[in-house]
């Protein structure tokens, strides 16, 4: 807190230019740490690879359109930080205008079907599209209806280092 | 627990588990609104139903309840925009204001209750009250409760007050948090006035968090 506000003096911002929240995940072969502040959420396969778990519950405030930001006092009591996850191959890091569509609120469980496609379908693209915006995705987060749902803000980063089912008989077949 | 509180969620917050922005009409049904301003009202209420429909995610998301005075009554409870029917309301009785407050109050406390249990997330409720007299009854403890919840830093509930020809103003200032002075209604334009209100509520029904709702402004309804 006191450096953000050190960083904010020295650039000549106030504060507030710095109120966010945040979700972040350093994922390597053997470990897995995720940090989150405020709402959104962060969505892995879990160790079976068929369901999806999420590591962190979006943290609001008694409304809806309430959450803490890093730059609130008391924000250390705030962050959640798990440092000793298990590896994981899928990762889906999203903002709060995705989360009523993938997490079911009342029951709190993650709505695997919602996923489940979008990872398979990401598993099959080429390397050199890795790190870029994908049209395809974001016509769809754009539609009718998809927009009747939920609001603006949405953003969503999926990754995955699974590779997609070769059919067995494709060398039968060549 | 009592018999009234069962631990069973609404099935329509099983069916429709979108977060909820509750609002209380708060309405004087008093003898005095009798002829061409109740019937406004009840054109308003329309209006309201139509108007929130129109919204897909304020169908949904907002939900209503009226209380009407005087004898105090709540006459529907809480129930989504898109189920909603708007009452053709009659003229009964005098002006009992703190009591009906202290109802609309009561009736947004259970009503956050049931969301809780039921996981349902919820915006900042809402109170709107019309009225063209002034309270018949003991008001104090009424405008000491909603200064306590409509303020900076409790934002326990938004409460509004609309003053119909005739309303005593500088009551309903007395009851309304300091930082929302009471509008007065221009003529009986119910059905501006709940337009605004379809718009302002469903604004805050699409809010995003760390942003501002900006509340359009109450101009059309009015009176300067």
């Amino acid at each position: 807190m006191e450096s953000l506000k050190d960083t904010a003096t020295r650039n000549g911002h106030e504060l507030r230019d710095y109120s966010c929240t945040i979700l972040g995940a350093v994922l390597a072969r053997t470990a897995s740490i995720y940090v989150q502040l405020g709402d959104g959420a962060i969505v892995v396969a879990t160790e079976g690879g068929d369901d999806y778990a999420w590591v962190f519950w979006p943290q609001n405030g008694e409304y809806a359109n309430s959450t803490f930001f890093v730059t609130q006092p008391g924000v250390e009591e705030l962050l959640q930080i798990e440092a000793e996850g298990p590896p994981v191959d899928e990762i889906a890091i999203f903002s709060d205008g995705i989360e009523r569509l993938v997490l079911n609120m009342s029951e709190r469980t993650v709505h695997g079907p919602a996923f489940q496609p979008i990872f398979s379908w990401l598993a099959t693209l080429e390397e050199d599209q890795s790190g870029l915006p994908s049209p395809v995705l974001e016509s769809y987060l754009a539609s009718k209806h998809i927009n009747s749902r939920t609001d603006d803000d949405k953003s969503l980063v999926m990754a995955t280092r699974r590779l997609a089912a070769v059919p067995e008989n494709v060398e039968a077949a060549v | 627990m009592s018999f009234e509180q069962l631990p069973f969620v609404p099935p329509e917050l099983v069916e429709n588990p979108e977060p909820r922005c509750p609002c209380v009409l708060l309405l004087d049904t008093s003898g005095s609104m009798n002829g061409r301003p109740i019937t406004e009202l009840n054109s308003g209420l329309r209006t309201f139903k139509q108007e929130l429909t129109s919204d897909a995610m304020a169908a949904q998301r907002v939900e209503v309840a009226i209380v009407t005075f005087g004898p105090v009554r709540v006459l529907s409870e809480f129930q989504s925009a898109d189920v909603f029917q708007p009452p053709e309301l009659t003229t009964t009785g005098d002006t009992p204001l703190g009591a009906a407050i202290m109802q609309a109050l009561d009736l947004l406390d259970q009503r956050k209750a049931v969301y809780k249990a039921a996981g349902i997330a919820y915006y900042r409720p809402w109170v709107l009250l019309v009225t063209d007299g002034a309270p018949t009854d003991a008001y104090l403890a009424a405008a000491e409760r909603v200064h306590q919840g409509d303020n900076n830093e409790r934002k326990s509930f938004s409460f509004f007050a609309v003053g119909v020809e005739g309303a005593d103003m500088s009551k309903l200032a007395q009851i309304c948090s300091p930082h929302r002075t009471p509008v007065k209604l221009q003529g009986l334009s119910f059905r501006e006035m709940f337009s605004w209100l379809s718009n302002s509520l469903g604004g805050v029904a699409r809010s995003q968090p760390g942003t501002m709702v900006a509340l359009p402004p109450p101009s059309g309804w009015s009176a300067v």
